[in-house]
């Protein structure tokens, strides 16, 4: 069986992609620069060194973002590019027991969790350290469920 | 369920990985297919059976306890 048609495809989408990951890594950036140069938002009701911690979490945060942006540009720049990745991706994106995996362990539910919280944790701690070290320990226990969950399905299926 | 598709690919001398890389899915799949611990979809047994030339019940094998879960 040739995937011909659907190579060119994914080609077109990993095209698609890269567009929107470039748009993410400007805003990212423009976030990045506006948190170094003006301190977008003091932080209140928390000391300096909590403060410190939590300028610490944040820029880790934005860094970390960059880097998984940036290596997802390249990845799907390659793939755009070569047939052989272009086919696994394709492969592994619609590979029907993978979806069923996705599916049984609730990834889409969990991963909108897990960046909703991150934002939360992020906002909170402009106002309260309880209330962001409380979100972080979430999202840590949310990411770990995760991994399990998948982990268990992959091996059960 | 119960499948034929190891002795199939053993006759037409292929590995997992040339029959998966033929069907589009993962060598996982067709592992866990193998092992009976995944049961393909219609689309992807229907894919199997015609890449050997044979009808879906001469690579599935149904029972009878499977039809009344």
């Amino acid at each position: 069986m040739s995937f011909e048609k659907e190579i060119a495809e994914m080609k077109v989408k990993c095209k698609k992609r890269v567009a929107k990951l470039i748009g993410l890594i400007f805003i990212v950036n423009v976030l990045m620069a506006a948190q170094l140069i003006n301190k977008l938002m003091p932080f209140a009701n928390v000391t300096e060194h909590y403060a410190s911690m939590l300028e610490g979490f944040q820029y880790g945060l934005i860094f970390g973002l960059l880097i998984a942006l940036i290596g997802y540009m390249v990845y799907y720049t390659l793939a755009a590019r070569r047939d052989d990745m272009a086919k696994q991706l394709y492969v592994k994106e619609t590979d029907e027991r993978n979806i069923m995996i996705k599916e049984k362990a609730g990834i889409k539910f969990f991963l909108l969790n897990i960046i909703c919280m991150t934002i939360a944790a992020v906002i909170s701690g402009y106002f309260s350290h309880i209330a962001f070290f409380t979100l972080v320990g979430t999202v840590y226990f949310e990411m770990l469920l995760m991994i399990s969950l998948k982990f268990y399905w992959t091996k059960k299926l | 369920m119960k499948t034929r598709i190891a002795d199939l690919r053993k006759l037409k001398k292929l590995s997992q990985d040339e029959l998966a890389s033929e069907l589009g899915v993962t060598r996982q799949t067709i592992t866990s297919i193998e092992c009976g611990k995944y049961v393909a979809s219609l689309q992807l047994a229907y894919k199997i059976a015609r890449y050997f030339d044979l009808a879906i019940e001469d690579v599935f094998v149904f029972s009878q306890e499977e039809c009344g879960k």
